[in-house]
C-alpha cells in the first residue's frame, strides 16, 4: 500500500512537472471545469492515443513504419500547439508483427490503456470482437474508437467502430449479400478518355492473395465500363520475375494496346514498364498506377524506363507541401525521409480525430470527450479534407472519394498533370459507378 | 515371402495410379476451366517459347545446386533458396554499396564468399547430421533457411530498395520479334552449362565419383582413400556457389531484392530437382525448362478469374505433385539413418498425473497471467495439440508430413460452415456456433483431406514424402482455401467454445480469484490437451502403436508378418488428420476467425520444426514446441530493449530465434525434452522409470526394438 502510495505520489511528480504548462495552457485558454479522466485513456492530463502496425516481422521489417512515426510526429506537434482536450497526447505504439494473434492482442491492450487508436495499418485484424465490443469506463461496450489507414478485410472495413480515412468500395450495407455492391469514382479515367480518346489495354492484377486482387476488381472492372477496353488481362505475383511480363508485352503488341493498367507494388510496376522497354513497345499513351507507385524508390530505380508512368493520389503530393499547411506540417514533423503515402494518411487520420474531439470539446466542454462522444462525432463528418491535405472522402458514411490528383514522372520526378493548380483536386468530372460484384464468399 | 513382398509393392502401384488419375483429372478440369481459346502464331510460339527457356533457366540453376548438395551430401539442403538470397544481397554489398567492378563482385560472391558460407554450413552443421534420422536432416535446413531470412531482414533493411542490375545493361539482339537480352542469354548458357559441366563432374572424374561414393558409403569410401571431410565439405562450397549464382541471376529479374521473393523461388524449383529425380543435373535442365514453359504458355491459354483466381500460382507445385507421382525415387539414403530410437513408454497412470499437473500449472497462470498474456498462453497450448497430430504419423511411424497446417485449416474452416453461421449443409442447420460437437466436426472434415493424402504415401515416402506433402499444403493455399465456398478471400467469424451453452471464455470468480476473460478458455484447451495426449498415449501402448513403430523400423519385415501397410498408414494420416482439424477448430475458435493466410504452408513449417526441437516421438515434446513458438514474440514484448549498435538484439532473437532451435536440433537430435530428462535423472532416472513400467499391472509395456533413450518418456 505505501508503496503503491510511492508510486503515485512520484507518478504524479513526474508527470505534473512536465504536462502541467501544457494542461495549464490549455486551460486557461478554454476550460471552465477541472479536467477529469472522462474514459478509459483519459486522465486529467493526459490522452492516450494506440497506433497499431506491422512493423516487426520476418519477412519485411518496418513494414509500415511510416504509420507510427507520423502519429507519433503528429501528436508532438498537437502537444507543441496545446494539446488535445486541453490534455497532452501521449502515444503508444503496439506492433501487430503481421500476425493475427499479435493483432487481436494489440487490440486487446489498446482498449485497455488508449482512448482512440490512429492510423492503424494492420493487414491481419480479421477478429473485431475486441473492437466492437471493447468497454469504456462505465462498463459499457462502446467500442474503441479506431481511424485506420489499411483495412484489408471486410470486417475490418464495415466496423460500425472503424471510420477508414480511404474507405472501400464496398458498399458495406451488403457486405452479407450476394452479391455485394462496390461503387467506384471513375474521375481520373473520364480524364484520361477525354485526353487521349480511345484507350484500350492491359490490366494486371495481383496474384498473390485473393483479397488484394478483389480489392482491384471493382477498380478495374469500373474503368472498364467507363470506356477503356482490356486487351488483356493477367494475374501476375509480386514474386514472379521479370521475364514473365514479355508474353504480356507481345499480347500488347499485337492489339496495339495504348494503355496498361498495373494493381501491382511498385517494384511489380517497375519489371513491367523495364520489360516493355527492352521488348521495345512503344505506343502506350498511359501507363497507370496508383498510390503505391508513388515513392522516391520507383522513380530511383526506374530511371528512364519509367518516364511518363501516371500515378493518381488522394493526397497532396509531397512536392507541393508549401501549398498546403497541413501536408506541410506532416512533413515538418515526420521528416521528409521518414514521409511516405501510409504516413501521410495516418496522419490525416489523425486529423479527423482531432476535429471530432474539438467538436465535441465546443459542444461539451473537455470533459465530455467519451468513446460514446467520439464515435458518434465519427459518423458525422461527410466532406472530410484535413485541411485541403487529402482530397474531399466522406470518412463518416465510409465512402470511397471521387476526386483524384494525376501526377506523372518526368526526368524521374513526380510533376502534377491535372488539375494543373497546386493543393487542389479533380472533383468536377467525378463519375461514380455502382457494380455488382460477388467477390465475398 | 516373395509373394508377399510383391504384393506389398503393387498395391502402392495401384494407388499411384488412383493418386494420378485424380491429379490428371483435376489439372484437366482447371485447364477446361480457365480456357482461354487464344489462338497461337509462329511468332507467338517462338516468343512464349524464348521467355519460357529464360524462367526454365533460373529454376534449372537453382535446382541443379539443390541436386548437386544432394547427390554429393546426401542432404536436401531446404535453405538453398535461403543462402541464394544471402549471397544476392552480399553480391549487392559488393557491386553497388561498396562500387566493386561487376566481374570482380561476382567472383567475390560466387567464388569466395558462398563457398566460405558452404564450408562453415558443413563443419557447424553439416557434419553433425551424418547418420541422423531424415526428419532431423530437414528441420535443421528449414531452421537455417528460417535464421537466414531473419539476419539478412536485420542486415539489409527491407523497406529499402536495392537492385543490383544487369550484365551488358538492356543490350542484346532479336530472336523473331522477341528481344533477348543478354544477360538472359548468360543465365540460359550457364544453366545449360552447369548442368553438362556437373554431370562431366560427377560421372567422369575421379573427385565426382568420390564425392558420390562418400554419400553411399562414408566408411567405404575412405577406405579407398577418399577423404569424406574434405569431399563432403567441397560438395557443399559447391552448393552454395550454385545457390549464390541462382540468386544473382533471380535478382537480375528483380527490380529490388525481395528476402521472401530470393528465398522462395527454390521451393518452386523442387519440381525441377524431382524431374531430375535428385541425382541427373541434364534431367533436372529439362525439369527446369518444363515449369518456364508451362508458366510462359499457360499465359497465352488460359485466364484465371472467379474461383480459381489464385490457381496459377501453384502449377509449380502441381508439376511436382505430379513428378513425385509418376517418377521413380531415388536411393539416395546412404547418410541417412531409418531407425530411430525408441522413446520409453510411460504408464497410464504417470501419464495422467503429467497432465493434471499440466492443467493445474494453466489453471495458475489463468489467474496470473493479462489477457493478451493468456490468449498467447491458449495458443501454445492449441499449437502443443496440432504437433501432437505429429507425433503418431512422424513420431512413431516416420511419415513424414509438411502438410498439417492444410488440416488445421479445414478444422477451423468446418468449424464455421457446419454451424448456422455457415447456413445449411444438405438443407439442414447443424449446430449452434460454438458448439463443442464442432470440434468433433472439425476433426472428422478433416479425415477425408487426411486420407487424401495417405494415397501419395502409399507410394512415398522419405523425403519424397515429406516434399508431396508440402506441395499438398502449397496447393491446397491456392485451390482449396480460395475457394468462395471456403475461406474466399475473406476471414470468416468464429464463436468462441460454449459449454451447456456458457461462453467459456468469459471472465468468472473462482475461489475469490477473479479469472480474465479467455482465461476460461485456456483451462479448457489444456484439459482437451490432457485428454488428446492421454488417446495418444493409450494408443501408443496398443497394438495400433506398436503397429506405427514396427513399420517405421522395417516396412518389408511388416509386410512378411502380415501387417496391412496400406492400412495402416491410410489410419495412421487419418488419425494425424483428424487430431489436427481438432486443433484447428480450436484454434478458429480460441482466434475467432480463419482465412487463408492464417494456413499457408510456411505457417505450418515451424509445426515440424518445434515438435522436433521438443521431441518429435513425445507429447511432452508437443507442449515444450507449442511453448516455445509463442515465446519468441512473447518474450519480445516481454523483455527490455537490448541494442548492440543498432540491432536491437531481443527483437533479432525473435526474428531468429525459431531458425536457430530447428538448427540447434543437429546437435541433439532426440529433442529437448529428452536432454532435460537426462539432465535431470540421468541412468538413476531410467532406471526408476523401467521399475515403476515394470510394477504396472497387466505386464508393463511392450518391448521396444531398440534402446530406450528418454527416461520420463512417453509423455
Amino acid at each position: 500500500m505505501r508503496w503503491s502510495r510511492a508510486v503515485a505520489v512520484l507518478t504524479v511528480a513526474v508527470v505534473g512537472s512536465g504536462v502541467v504548462p501544457v494542461a495549464a495552457g490549455a486551460q486557461g485558454s478554454g476550460g471552465k471545469d477541472a479536467l477529469e479522466a472522462s474514459d478509459v485513456g483519459i486522465t486529467a492530463t493526459e490522452i492516450r492515443i494506440g497506433v497499431l502496425a506491422d512493423v516487426d516481422n520476418p519477412f519485411q521489417p518496418g513494414l509500415f513504419e511510416g504509420s507510427p512515426n507520423a502519429i507519433k510526429a503528429w501528436a508532438k506537434w498537437m502537444n507543441k500547439n496545446g494539446g488535445l482536450a486541453n490534455r497532452k497526447v501521449v502515444v503508444d505504439f503496439i506492433d501487430t508483427k503481421l500476425n493475427a494473434d499479435e493483432t487481436r492482442n494489440a487490440i486487446i491492450t489498446a482498449c485497455s490503456q488508449d482512448f482512440a487508436i490512429l492510423g492503424t495499418s494492420s493487414l491481419f485484424v480479421n477478429n473485431t470482437d475486441d473492437l466492437v465490443g471493447c468497454e469504456d469506463a462505465t462498463g459499457a461496450a462502446t467500442g474503441l474508437p479506431d481511424f485506420p489507414v489499411v483495412t484489408t478485410e471486410p470486417l475490418h472495413q464495415c466496423s460500425p467502430v472503424s471510420h477508414p480515412i480511404n474507405p472501400p468500395t464496398l458498399d458495406c450495407a451488403t457486405q452479407d449479400a450476394h452479391p455485394q455492391t462496390y461503387r467506384t469514382g471513375t474521375a481520373a479515367t473520364n480524364y484520361l478518355l477525354k485526353r487521349f480518346g480511345d484507350l484500350h489495354g492491359t490490366f494486371i492484377y495481383p496474384s498473390d492473395l485473393l483479397a488484394a486482387k478483389n480489392s482491384q476488381v471493382p477498380l478495374f472492372i469500373a474503368q472498364q465500363e467507363a470506356g477503356i477496353e482490356a486487351d488483356v488481362e493477367a494475374d501476375v505475383s509480386a514474386r514472379a520475375p521479370q521475364s514473365i511480363y514479355t508474353p504480356i508485352i507481345q499480347q500488347m503488341k499485337d492489339a496495339g494496346s495504348n494503355y496498361a493498367r498495373s494493381g501491382l507494388g511498385s517494384d511489380s510496376t517497375l519489371a513491367l514498364r523495364k520489360e516493355a522497354k527492352i521488348q521495345g513497345l512503344t505506343g502506350v499513351d498511359v501507363w497507370e498506377c496508383s498510390v503505391q507507385c508513388y515513392n522516391t524508390d520507383f522513380v530511383e530505380q526506374g530511371g528512364s524506363d519509367i518516364e511518363d508512368q501516371f500515378v493518381y493520389l488522394g493526397f497532396v503530393p509531397f512536392e507541393e507541401a508549401k501549398t498546403n499547411k497541413m501536408m506541410s506540417a506532416f512533413i515538418k514533423s515526420t521528416g521528409r525521409d521518414q514521409a511516405d503515402g501510409f504516413g501521410a494518411q495516418a496522419w490525416a487520420s489523425a486529423i479527423y480525430f482531432r476535429d471530432i474531439v474539438e467538436n465535441i470539446v465546443e459542444a461539451d466542454g473537455p470533459n465530455g470527450v467519451t468513446r460514446a462522444a467520439v464515435l458518434a462525432g465519427a459518423d458525422e463528418i461527410n466532406e472530410f479534407t484535413a485541411e485541403g491535405m487529402i482530397a474531399p472522402t466522406d470518412v463518416g458514411d465510409r465512402v470511397a472519394t471521387r476526386c483524384f490528383a494525376l501526377l506523372q514522372v518526368k526526368s524521374s520526378k513526380f510533376v502534377r498533370v491535372h488539375p494543373k493548380k497546386k493543393g487542389t483536386f479533380d472533383c468536377k468530372s467525378a463519375d461514380v459507378v455502382t457494380l455488382e460484384l460477388d467477390l465475398i464468399g | 515371402m516373395t509373394a508377399v513382398m510383391e504384393q506389398a509393392r503393387r498395391r502402392p502401384n495401384r494407388g499411384r495410379l488412383m493418386a494420378g488419375l485424380a491429379a490428371a483429372l483435376f489439372v484437366g478440369f482447371l485447364v477446361q476451366e480457365s480456357w482461354a481459346g487464344r489462338s497461337i502464331t509462329g511468332d507467338s510460339l517462338l516468343f512464349f517459347l524464348v521467355v519460357g527457356v529464360t524462367i526454365g533457366s533460373i529454376y534449372a540453376v537453382a535446382a541443379s545446386g539443390l541436386v548437386v548438395t544432394y547427390t554429393t551430401s546426401g542432404v536436401f539442403n531446404f535453405a538453398q533458396g535461403a543462402i541464394g538470397m544471402f549471397m544476392a544481397f552480399v553480391y549487392w554489398e559488393l557491386k553497388i554499396n561498396a562500387g566493386i567492378q561487376t566481374f570482380v563482385a561476382l567472383c567475390l560472391t560466387v567464388l569466395v564468399a558462398a563457398p566460405l558460407m558452404g564450408l562453415v554450413i558443413e563443419r557447424l552443421l553439416m557434419r553433425r547430421l551424418a547418420g541422423a534420422s531424415l526428419v532431423a536432416q530437414l528441420v535443421v535446413t528449414i531452421g537455417l533457411m528460417l535464421a537466414l531470412i531473419g539476419i539478412a531482414g536485420t542486415i539489409w533493411d527491407p523497406n529499402e530498395t536495392r537492385a543490383i542490375g544487369t550484365f551488358f545493361g538492356s543490350d542484346g539482339f532479336f530472336v523473331g520479334q522477341t528481344f533477348l537480352p543478354y544477360y538472359r542469354l548468360i543465365t540460359i548458357a550457364a544453366a545449360f552449362l552447369l548442368a553438362l559441366g556437373f554431370w562431366l563432374l560427377l560421372n567422369h572424374t575421379r573427385l565426382g565419383i568420390a564425392m558420390r561414393a562418400v554419400v553411399d558409403n562414408r566408411e567405404l569410401a575412405a577406405l579407398n582413400g577418399a577423404s569424406p571431410a574434405r569431399i563432403s565439405a567441397f560438395a557443399w562450397m559447391l552448393g552454395s556457389a550454385m545457390a549464390a549464382l541462382a540468386g544473382i541471376f533471380l535478382a537480375e529479374e528483380l527490380s529490388g531484392l525481395s528476402i521472401e521473393t530470393l528465398t522462395l523461388l527454390i521451393v518452386d524449383a523442387f519440381a525441377a530437382a524431382i524431374i531430375g529425380r535428385l541425382r541427373s543435373l541434364p534431367m533436372t535442365f529439362v525439369g527446369g525448362m518444363i515449369i518456364g514453359l508451362s508458366l510462359s504458355f499457360q499465359q497465352n491459354f488460359l485466364t484465371w478469374s472467379g474461383r480459381w483466381s489464385s490457381a496459377s500460382l501453384a502449377i509449380p507445385t502441381i508439376i511436382l505433385f505430379l513428378a513425385l507421382l509418376f517418377l521413380p525415387q531415388a536411393r539416395i539414403e546412404g547418410r541417412v539413418s531409418t531407425a530411430m530410437k525408441t522413446a520409453r513408454l510411460i504408464s497410464m497412470k504417470r501419464a495422467l498425473f503429467g497432465f493434471a499437473c499440466v492443467v493445474l500449472v494453466m489453471a495458475v497462470l489463468a489467474g496470473v497471467f493479462e489477457r493478451p498474456d493468456v490468449r498467447r498462453m491458449t495458443l501454445a497450448v492449441v499449437t502443443a495439440i496440432i504437433m501432437i497430430s505429429l507425433v503418431p504419423l512422424t513420431g512413431w511411424a516416420n511419415q513424414i508430413s509438411l502438410a498439417q497446417i492444410t488440416f488445421v485449416g479445414i478444422g477451423a474452416w468446418a468449424t464455421f460452415e457446419f454451424s448456422t453461421a455457415g447456413g445449411e449443409v444438405f438443407g439442414v442447420q447443424l449446430f449452434d456456433p460454438g458448439s463443442p460437437f464442432l470440434l468433433i466436426v472439425g476433426a472428422v472434415v478433416a479425415v477425408p483431406f487426411g486420407v487424401l493424402m495417405a494415397f501419395p504415401a502409399l507410394r512415398l515416402q522419405g523425403l519424397y514424402l515429406a516434399l508431396a506433402s508440402m506441395a499438398f499444403a502449397r496447393m491446397a493455399q491456392f485451390v482449396i482455401f480460395d475457394q468462395p465456398e471456403v475461406f474466399g478471400g475473406a476471414g470468416k467469424r468464429i464463436a468462441p467454445l460454449e459449454v451447456f451453452g456458457k461462453d467459456v471464455s468469459a471472465p468468472f470468480t473462482f475461489l475469490g480469484v477473479d479469472f480474465t476473460q479467455d482465461a476460461g478458455f485456456l483451462i479448457v484447451a489444456a484439459i482437451l490437451f490432457g485428454a488428446v495426449g492421454m488417446v495418444v498415449v493409450w494408443m501408443r501402448r496398443g497394438a495400433f502403436g506398436r503397429r506405427l513403430v514396427a513399420m517405421r523400423d522395417s516396412p518389408a519385415a511388416c509386410a512378411t508378418l502380415g501387417v496391412n501397410l496400406r492400412s495402416t498408414k491410410l489410419a495412421v494420416f487419418a488419425l494425424s488428420a483428424a487430431i489436427a482439424g481438432f486443433g484447428g477448430a480450436l484454434v478458429g475458435m480460441a482466434r475467432g476467425s480463419a482465412s487463408t493466410q492464417n494456413f499457408e504452408m510456411l505457417q505450418g513449417l515451424p509445426y515440424l520444426l518445434l515438435l522436433v526441437v521438443g521431441g518429435i516421438a513425445l507429447v511432452s515434446g508437443a507442449l515444450f514446441g507449442g511453448i516455445l513458438l509463442q515465446s519468441f514474440t512473447w518474450l519480445v514484448d516481454v523483455l527490455p530493449t537490448i541494442k548492440i549498435g543498432s540491432v536491437n538484439v531481443v527483437q533479432t532473437w525473435g526474428r531468429v530465434g525459431p531458425g536457430l532451435a530447428g538448427i540447434g536440433i543437429g546437435r541433439n537430435p532426440e529433442g529437448a525434452v529428452t536432454e532435460i530428462s537426462l539432465a535431470v535423472h540421468g541412468e538413476e532416472g531410467e532406471n526408476a522409470v523401467d521399475a515403476a513400467e515394470g510394477d504396472e499391472p497387466g505386464g508393463g509395456d511392450p518391448p521396444d526394438q531398440t534402446p530406450a533413450i528418454a527416461p520420463t518418456g512417453g509423455v
